[in-house]
């Protein structure tokens, strides 16, 4: 696989379900807010593929300057746009 | 790991998942990840995480509801429409299993 054709299929790391339910409900104003098993998997899914997607968006920069490292200016140079256009 | 906030373990319980996805995918795609990418891109997702806690907080009370429900976070994802679709196929996924179960359940009691 390249950067090009990556499949998210093949991944299989994921978030810990119980850290995200606790980092949301560290974070909610209210607490009266509650959230759903089944939706919690989708949020933990979304915050994957935003992970997934950084680090392949800054491994293309790395592979357009020719390296075959990523370094700290590669994820510099992708951010902006990948929180404009991303989520 | 003693002496740690809560909020504190919180951010490393994170940031080792995303270092394991990050790794996960550099062997995949033969590419090296510097250690300060891979804190960088933990750092993002945990002020990210924040940002999407607060954002499906508000969109559940604009629907005059406490509980945040999937298409909150449908609304979440509106202006990326793959990974709209990419929500929308695992909740469908996802309350058709539970209606099958509840399907099951009815029959098994009938």
């Amino acid at each position: 696989m390249d950067v090009e054709d990556y499949d998210i299929s093949k991944l299989t790391s994921k978030f810990k379900i119980e850290a995200i339910r606790e980092v949301l409900k560290l974070h909610f104003v209210d607490s009266k807010t509650r959230i759903t098993e089944d939706v919690l998997q989708l949020v933990a899914e979304v915050i994957r593929i935003i992970t997934t997607e950084a680090t392949l968006r800054a491994s293309r920069q790395a592979s357009i300057e020719g390296l075959v490292e990523v370094q700290i200016l590669h994820v510099e140079k992708i951010l902006p746009q990948l929180m404009l256009d991303f989520i | 790991m003693e002496g740690l906030s809560h909020e504190e373990k919180l951010r490393l319980s994170v940031l080792r998942d995303v270092s394991k996805i990050c790794q996960e995918v550099g062997g995949q795609i033969k590419m090296e990840l510097e250690k300060d990418v891979i804190n960088l891109i933990g750092e993002l997702i945990w002020k990210k995480m924040r940002v999407i806690s607060q954002d499906l907080e508000h969109f559940a009370k604009h629907a005059k509801r406490t509980t945040i429900n999937a298409e909150d976070v449908k609304l979440l994802t509106r202006r990326n429409p793959s990974l709209r679709a990419t929500v929308c196929e695992m909740a469908d996924k996802a309350a058709k299993k539970k209606r099958q179960g509840k399907e099951k359940a009815t029959e098994e009691l009938s």
